[in-house]
């Protein structure tokens, strides 16, 4: 499937708006909502079994309070990322081992929020031409000098509305009941 | 586009009352047919139990070989600034 009758696909049956997803990120400080073109994290590569060191797109989802310079409190040096997967990229991958058919049914699950661990972003050009994924099982942690500002690095902030949608879908992916009901279930 | 989720009409007819009793927000999309639970920001009130979606039943299975094309994906795109190596 070309790329275009993918995003077309997605954007199609997206069930939350597009055109409600992003606003300015101007005076906003550094936390939760911000998207960044680079920053520079931790990442497991699971072919040579190590940690690398990579800069990629992130969305930001620590608090701002939490890692605020002004607030005089400890723990506040890290803050928690989720990578942000181009779709494009995602796409090429997809495509190597999966059909169309395997593919629009992939893609139309996503549109309605139905993968628990991936949210699809809408299209953020220029950085997010096609929209991105924030693949929610590759959530990692960086340090607060990593992310920089400068340069217009970081290119948006989401709407609450859009805030709402990610949160919702986070909420369902770390929050949901457990399968198996562990000791002490009463007390 | 309105979700449907399997198995969970009593949960939402459920939240339905109960949101509606308390003043929440349902969002938009999903609308009163499958209504979601909802983190009102900007507000205090809204830590509230029955707030999980029964997603289980509603959850795309992903393969194992989907799962992959996101790390495939990750590890084509991304810059490599330092890669470690084994002792």
């Amino acid at each position: 499937m070309e790329l275009a009758a993918a995003s077309a696909l997605v954007e199609g049956n997206l069930d939350y708006r597009s055109g409600m997803f992003y606003g300015s990120p101007a005076d906003l400080p550094l936390g939760r909502g911000l998207i960044f073109t680079q920053v520079r994290q931790p990442i497991y590569d699971v072919e040579q079994h190590l940690f690398m060191t990579v800069e990629e797109p992130v969305y930001i989802l620590t608090h701002e309070c939490d890692v605020d310079p002004a607030n005089q409190r400890t723990f506040r040096s890290y803050l928690l990322v989720c990578p942000i997967i181009r779709f494009e990229d995602w796409l090429a991958a997809y495509s190597e081992d999966h059909s169309d058919d395997e593919l629009g049914a992939f893609l139309g699950n996503l549109a309605t929020r139905r993968v628990s661990r991936v949210f699809y972003l809408p299209p953020l050009p220029p950085l997010l031409g096609y929209g991105g994924l924030l693949y929610f099982n590759q959530i990692t942690h960086t340090h607060v000098s990593a992310v920089s500002f400068e340069g217009g690095n970081c290119v948006a902030a989401v709407t609450e509305y859009g805030l709402t949608k990610i949160d919702h879908m986070l909420e369902n992916h770390v929050l949901r009941p457990k399968a198996q009901v562990l000791s002490m279930a009463r007390w | 586009m309105n979700i449907s989720i399997a198995g969970s009409g009593l949960a939402s007819l459920s939240y339905v009352l109960f949101s509606s009793a308390v003043g929440l927000v349902i969002p938009d999309g999903a609308g009163a047919t499958s209504p979601q639970p909802y983190w009102a920001h900007g507000t205090t009130n809204l830590a509230i139990e029955p707030g999980l979606m029964p997603i289980s039943s509603a959850v795309y299975v992903m393969k194992t070989s989907e799962e992959e094309s996101f790390f495939k994906a990750l590890r084509r795109s991304r810059n490599v600034v330092h890669r470690g190596t084994l002792r």
